[in-house]
């Protein structure tokens, strides 16, 4: 038998009373019963942030209601209550409420009878509505510069940093939240977080990803729930993304807003869903001066326009574009993005004080041609 | 299925009572058992159930071979053969979940460069979680069996062994002489070894919900990805942050795996022992992921040659033994760099030991001065371990050597979580029996709620979700 040792895993049970089973169980129990009943508002809190489709949710929520009812009634909520007081963890947070549209705002992009968008349309990617001016950065006076989003904007955010650093002209800072999007803003608020952001750090560039997350229901505030990809869905899905993009406008318009797009998708249902939300930010971005659309799709697909596990660089290079969820890029995916985003920005930026450029083994080959348009799914 | 989850606790919670009516029974309980585990790993996903059992099947056929073999009772030149179709088997099809992307898409860019115009690969392999491990453990299987050490055993028991869930996916690698017979014993329900078990898996959620992640957050993520926007002090806290934190995920998943299994009445192989205490490299890897360094001694280093032969041949063992325990962890230069600096380390310990001369300086200085050189050189190994890339590690280390100014993420809470937790590994052996003495002796209703508190403080300091254990991916 291992001797007694500090605090790992070693055998000290030389001298302790041992248990029968069935009082370990009796132990467990008790443990599990009351841990859920003082931790009953974040557990119930969780399972309300489970996917609206999820079949799982319903049962989950009712469960942990029940829970949560009964730790009320013992007071039993109180310690965690006090141990989030004593600790700040407790700053609740109303929820921000997207402001109505500005007068003579962008007039509602093409749908269908029904709210859906017009399976025909198709958003022309290479806007020509003059953007804001920025002024011209330097090594002394960089631009200050927002990146984040959802998990996308991880890899993505870390590669475009480094990219920026390299190019000596950005001051960056990078804000990702796993799990989050414009769908469930009751796990997340992120028009709130956002405007928190333009008051606070009133950045010149943002560079934002959503909608890894955000194909799944939403839940009215009023109890109505849309299925996902319903006329209705769409309709309030597209009013959330022209709502952050229009609190995101500089009234003095010296701010720069790339929103980027997903990339294809591996798997097939998941590839189409994100293809609807691209349709949605690139015609909501195109009538709106202050943001550029950046079309991810033609950097992360093959010859043959699919989803493409691994790809060439400039140089011919090959290495693996995602990471093995088929969802998320690997980090030379990233900074093809990234180096990828930096050129795009040349059309709005007077980037000339810096000679940096996109190392030929990271830079996406010239080969790569930006689509014409962003076609909504059978479109 | 994760072990800080609710889905874990009511898992358990159901094993735990079907595993205790059903020890007298021990055709039905191994049943149970196995089905509970296969259960456990295709809650992950279930397309990599057909693998495990695949893996169970073939590897006890192999041991079953093995022992065919035999003539009077000893090991013959054909037993050598289905040692060999073991290891190539069982570390070919590691080498393909593996390597397999990571191989061809270095064959077509050595290919492009001579001129070949090829195509990226459309391989893709995913990792399945845990293949690492019970891989090992299946070879050591064969090779004990092989080696005449261990009786082949009926294939219900293999698969128990081979999946039993607390060790399935990250460990301790258990040996088969270690778990079969404790699988044949009935066990004693009257006598549940449960303040050590709940001690452990109390210890290891803290460590894994609250430290590890605390730490992943708050510094070592963002100092690691940008290492330049950070100052050099900060790169350095990071450093020792990752330290404490991939400490802390992995001994948490262990001390977890060892309690859940002493509760079910079963001891597994301690797998840590205060690693950071280590006065020397090869104290080091007697305290960290022992089981691990036990299987590379014994299946790697020894059949080498060991410490047998010249001192360069022994040298020329470890760095070996080293490098492809680093290369166990991924296709990747930095894990080869990882195991190269463990491996010259020890070679380089064992000389300067040969000629060491005492120069006067007092005992514990030099202790003191052995510990922080052992724990830098550890430190300095995990830099390459954790950067993604080696420009990445290099740029941490010139950061750390060149002092930058830059952002400053370290708060109080975190120093005091690193030197808390370094302070932690110092703790007699005896305090830590004590509490636990303490525990054993609370009735029922005191120790239940003992650790809800726990719960309490776990779900209230811990992230909301859990992140995956750092070597799930190995």
């Amino acid at each position: 038998m291992a001797a007694p040792h500090r605090s790992d895993d070693a055998g000290t049970e030389a001298t302790d009373r041992t248990m029968a089973a069935g009082r370990v169980l009796q132990v467990m129990l008790l443990a599990l019963c009351l841990g859920a009943l003082l931790n009953a508002d974040a557990l119930l809190e969780r399972a309300e942030r489970r996917d609206l489709d999820d079949p799982r949710r319903d049962a989950s929520v009712f469960t942990w209601n029940l829970v949560a009812d009964l730790s009320h009634l013992l007071s039993l909520d109180r310690p965690r209550q006090l141990l989030e007081s004593v600790t700040g963890r407790d700053d609740d947070v109303e929820p921000f409420v997207l402001p109505p549209p500005p007068s003579g705002s962008p007039s509602p992009a093409p749908t269908t009878p029904g709210g859906a968008p017009d399976p025909s349309a198709s958003v022309t990617t290479t806007t020509t509505v003059a953007g804001p001016e920025l002024r011209t950065p330097t090594a002394a006076e960089p631009l200050r510069t927002w990146i984040g989003g959802d998990s996308m904007a991880q890899t993505m955010g870390i590669s475009l940093s480094r990219a920026m650093l390299d190019v000596g002209l950005f001051e960056t800072s990078l804000d990702y939240r796993i799990s989050t999007g414009l769908t469930r803003p009751d796990y997340f608020d992120w028009p709130g977080h956002l405007a928190g952001i333009v008051a606070e750090q009133d950045p010149e560039l943002l560079v934002i990803i959503f909608g890894a997350n955000d194909s799944q229901g939403i839940e009215m505030p009023d109890g109505r729930v849309f299925e996902r990809n319903s006329p209705d869905w769409l309709a309030e899905y597209r009013r959330r993304t022209a709502g952050t993009m229009d609190l995101l406008r500089d009234p003095d318009g010296d701010r720069l807003v790339v929103w980027v797009g997903q990339p294809p998708m591996r798997d097939g249902g998941f590839n189409e869903r994100m293809a609807y939300l691209n349709n949605i930010y690139a015609e909501e971005a195109a009538t709106r001066p202050w943001i550029r659309y950046f079309d991810t799709w033609p950097f992360f697909t093959d010859g043959a326009g699919a989803y493409a596990p691994s790809l060439a660089s400039a140089d011919g290079t090959i290495a693996d574009m995602r990471t093995g969820d088929g969802i998320h890029l690997s980090t030379p995916g990233g900074d093809r993005l990234a180096w990828a985003i930096i050129e795009a920005l040349r059309d709005d930026l007077d980037l000339s004080a810096s000679t940096a450029a996109a190392p030929p083994s990271l830079a996406p080959p010239d080969e790569v041609r930006e689509r014409t348009a962003v076609p909504a799914p059978g479109g | 299925m994760l072990f800080p989850t609710v889905d874990f606790a009511l898992f358990f919670v159901v094993v735990f009572t079907g595993h205790w009516v059903l020890r007298p029974r021990p055709a039905a309980w191994r049943l149970f058992i196995l089905a509970a585990s296969l259960f456990f790993y295709g809650y992950w996903d279930w397309g990599f159930v057909p693998l495990i059992s695949a893996s169970i099947v073939g590897n006890w056929a192999l041991g079953q071979w093995a022992r065919r073999t035999f003539e009077a009772g000893e090991p013959t030149a054909r037993t050598r053969l289905v040692v060999v179709v073991a290891a190539l088997g069982n570390l070919g099809i590691l080498a393909w979940f593996k390597y397999a992307g990571f191989f061809a898409t270095s064959v077509v860019n050595t290919a492009n460069e001579m001129g070949l115009d090829l195509g990226p690969p459309t391989i893709e392999v995913l990792l399945p979680v845990g293949i690492s491990f019970f891989t090992f453990q299946a070879l050591s299987y064969v090779i004990d069996v092989a080696r005449g050490e261990l009786e082949p055993v009926e294939l219900a028991e293999f698969g128990v062994f081979l999946s039993f869930f607390p060790q399935l996916v990250a460990g301790p690698i258990v040996r088969a002489s270690e778990l079969v017979p404790q699988m044949r014993a009935k066990g004693d329900p009257r006598h549940v070894q449960s303040a050590e078990g709940f001690r452990l898996i109390a210890a290891g959620l803290v460590k894994k919900v609250v430290v590890a992640n605390y730490l992943g957050t708050q510094i070592v993520d963002p100092v690691f990805a940008l290492p330049d926007q950070h100052s050099g002090l900060t790169v350095l806290l990071a450093v020792y942050a990752y330290a404490i934190q991939i400490y802390a995920d992995f001994s948490g998943y262990t001390d977890i795996a060892i309690g859940c299994a002493l509760l079910l009445g079963f001891r597994f192989p301690q797998n840590f022992d205060a690693p950071y205490v280590a006065t020397s490299l090869q104290d080091f890897w007697r305290r960290w992921h022992m089981t691990l360094s036990r299987w590379l001694r014994d299946y790697l280093y020894v059949p080498l040659g060991g410490n047998r032969g010249s001192p360069r041949r022994l040298e020329r063992n470890l760095l070996i033994t080293m490098l492809l325990g680093g290369l166990w962890h991924g296709a990747a230069w930095n894990f080869v760099i990882w195991g190269a600096i463990h491996g010259f380390g020890l070679a380089l310990e064992r000389r300067i030991k040969v000629s060491w001369k005492p120069i006067g300086l007092p005992q514990p200085l030099v202790q003191v001065l052995q510990w922080l050189l052992t724990f830098h050189i550890v430190c300095l190994a995990w830099v390459f371990f954790r950067a993604e890339t080696f420009g990445l590690a290099t740029d941490i280390l010139t950061r750390i050597a060149d002092g930058g100014t830059g952002a400053d993420v370290a708060t109080w809470v975190v120093l005091a979580t690193i030197a808390g937790m370094l302070a932690s590994q110092f703790v007699a052996p005896e305090r830590v029996a004590a509490a636990q003495r303490h525990l054993s002796q609370m009735p029922v209703a005191a120790q239940g709620m003992l650790l809800a508190g726990v719960l309490l403080l776990i779900d209230t300091f811990g992230p909301v979700g859990v992140a995956p254990f750092i070597y799930f991916q190995f």
